[in-house]
């Protein structure tokens, strides 16, 4: 009988879950250490994973000097090419994945990106004027800088148009986000019309790359990162609370208004810093959450940690793809969003066809 | 009734949005182990009471007293391990096992950090066998009809265990069955644990079958309140609500019952 099939105790059935969640945290950890040192070796020079393992191991505890000595070139090529450029790619992927889940849960709506409220849009007008104006020629400000200025000026116009004497709702969010993206949007039409024959310097930036990336851009990205993670973390359960509706968030002790600001404008903060280092990268961050949340479920706190790792793993492996695998390279972007839209365009099919789903039909 | 600790108490609450004042001056008292209907017509302001009561808005002038304390010196998670709310609707955006929901009834307690541990999980073992809800605790909560959805969400509010329990038409979905036996169930922990149960109604009879004490509101005000004797009485729901009912009396158990009487006789 089917009763009796479901007989085992519920601490039981949680255990289960969570040794499957701590199986599924090791894997992915084992998964990215040994992918991170492998595409380490690969390249145009392909170096051996002892050679590779052997150079980090050195530099790490500070005899880098001697690793540069025996290793010549090939340390340059790990140490100062290579990493920054992996690290880059898979702290990104980090970054959009958890800044995803969080959006997703917080505007509670499954289509949700970290680009949803305008950041993005705000990001490529900014870097958009950069270029054209030239203005890290003029005034010394770099792409970088003026598309997160402009990426933060796009956050705080959203947030302040979607409060309304303290109360802040999903869909006044999304649609203050979908307006301010659209004057941003129609501001870089504007840019690539004035820049005439140099439009092409714009639409790479836009397309993204980890291409040239220093030890810099992984420092910024690594301390932003780690600061937004425990945050995001901490607030997970009340991530969950919200999903329950306001009033019952409100119940369960959770002001859902504070949340929202609070962690919207953290995850923005991270993903403009983000997208001002590696351009916009779109599909990651709507696609490991959900990806992820067939495998552990919904619970924020387990989607958060899996969703850090994972999508490292992906975006690290996108950028390898782009850089080894493939004859030339191709934008990131649209890499990410080709390979990983019939990924998770099968595993979507397969496992709502499998289990019990809100959108399978109910027998 | 007299040596009944007071609970929860506001004094002339208001409460107006965008110009418009939706409650107007509210005082009331809760006692522990009592029953409380709220009924009222349409938009008079019965779950923008619950609203203010339970720390969700903010009244425009007036205050309210939980156990003595002012609401605004408290915590919204103080706040929740005083009152549960079970809502009107029960939307739940991701498909979480009805386990975790009933878990997140635990969160009030629970450390940013801390993980749950047996208390919890036998609180929610203990929920799930009074409630009978066996046969969907390992099913998720986007794939369950809506009346036992409904179940489990009564459930987390069980689970949350709080001395004070607020009901906003928390059995509208309901087959006759599961309807009384949630009423049934709050009403005896009213009497056996000393909880006090405030349930808004749209359903007179349910309001006469379990309230030991009826709030009567029209227009942001309440009008009417005392036993059910004297408040569900037909010339008060006449003149709050507008229709014209008998009063009829089950001659064992003296239970009132309400019989809307039309105009034209069909």
């Amino acid at each position: 009988m089917r009763q009796e099939m479901q007989e085992y105790s519920l601490s039981e059935h949680i255990v289960l879950s969570e040794k499957r969640f701590f199986l599924v945290v090791f894997t992915l950890l084992g998964l990215l250490c040994v992918s991170l040192m492998a595409y380490t070796g690969m390249g145009y020079m392909p170096i051996p994973f002892k050679e590779v393992w052997s150079i980090v191991y050195q530099t790490l505890v500070g005899r880098s000097a001697e690793a540069k000595a025996i290793f010549g070139k090939k340390w340059y090529i790990v140490m100062e090419v290579r990493l920054p450029r992996i690290l880059c790619s898979a702290l990104v992927g980090t970054a959009l994945s958890i800044c995803g889940v969080v959006y997703q849960g917080v505007l509670l709506n499954p289509l949700a990106d970290p680009y949803t409220l305008g950041v993005s849009a705000g990001a490529s007008f900014g870097a958009a004027l950069a270029l054209v104006f030239d203005l890290e020629f003029y005034f010394g400000l770099s792409i970088q800088l003026v598309a997160f200025l402009f990426a933060v000026i796009a956050l705080v116009l959203v947030l302040k148009m979607s409060t309304f004497k303290g109360v802040v709702s999903p869909t006044s969010l999304i649609l203050s986000g979908v307006i301010i993206g659209a004057i941003f949007s129609a501001g870089l039409s504007f840019m690539k019309y004035l820049a005439g024959e140099e439009v092409g310097s714009i639409i790479f930036w836009l397309m993204g790359s980890f291409a040239s990336k220093n030890w810099n851009d992984v420092l910024v990205l690594a301390i932003f990162t780690l600061l937004a993670f425990p945050i995001f973390f901490t607030f997970a359960r009340d991530l969950n609370s919200l999903s329950m509706g306001d009033r019952c968030a409100y119940s369960l002790g959770v002001n859902p208004n504070f949340v929202r600001v609070f962690l919207l404008t953290i995850s923005s903060l991270l993903v403009a810093v983000s997208v001002s280092i590696s351009g916009i990268i779109g599909f990651v961050g709507i696609m490991v959450p959900h990806f992820f949340r067939f495998i552990v479920g919904p619970d924020n706190r387990k989607l958060l940690v899996v969703s850090a790792i994972g999508g490292a793993i992906f975006l690290a492996t996108a950028d390898n793809a782009t850089r080894v695998w493939l004859p030339m390279e191709v934008p990131i972007g649209v890499l990410t969003a080709i390979t990983g839209g019939p990924f998770f365009a099968v595993v979507f099919r397969k496992k709502t066809l499998r289990r019990e789903s809100p959108w399978a039909a109910r027998g | 009734m007299g040596s009944k600790r007071i609970v929860l108490e506001a004094q002339d609450l208001i409460y107006e949005i965008g110009g418009r004042r939706i409650i107007n001056g509210v005082s009331l008292a809760f006692q522990e182990a009592t029953f409380y209907s709220i009924v009222g017509p349409n938009g008079c302001g019965k779950t923008t009471l619950l609203d203010l009561l339970s720390g969700v808005r903010k009244p425009t002038s007036g205050e309210i007293k939980l156990y003595g304390t002012e609401l605004t010196e408290m915590s919204q998670r103080d706040i929740a391990r005083a009152i549960s709310l079970m809502p009107q609707s029960f939307d739940v955006s991701f498909d979480f096992y009805v386990y975790e929901v009933l878990l997140m009834g635990r969160y009030p307690y629970k450390g940013r950090f801390s993980s749950f541990d047996d208390r919890d999980f036998k609180m929610v073992e203990k929920v799930v066998q009074e409630l009978n809800l066996r046969g969907v605790v390992n099913r998720r909560i986007t794939c369950l009809s809506g009346g036992e959805r409904q179940r489990s969400i009564f459930g987390r509010v069980l689970v949350q265990d709080t001395p004070i329990v607020f009901l906003d038409e928390a059995t509208s979905n309901l087959d006759p069955y599961y309807r009384y036996a949630m009423l049934d169930k709050v009403y005896e922990m009213t009497r056996r644990k000393g909880i006090t149960v405030v349930s808004v109604f749209h359903d007179l009879s349910l309001a006469s079958l379990y309230g030991d004490h009826v709030l009567m509101m029209k227009d942001g005000r309440i009008v009417y309140q005392g036993s059910r004797e004297r408040v569900l009485t037909p010339e008060n729901i006449k003149d709050v609500f507008g229709i014209d009912v008998k009063l009829l009396k089950d001659s064992e158990t003296g239970i009132a019952c309400l019989i809307p009487v039309r105009d034209k006789g069909g």
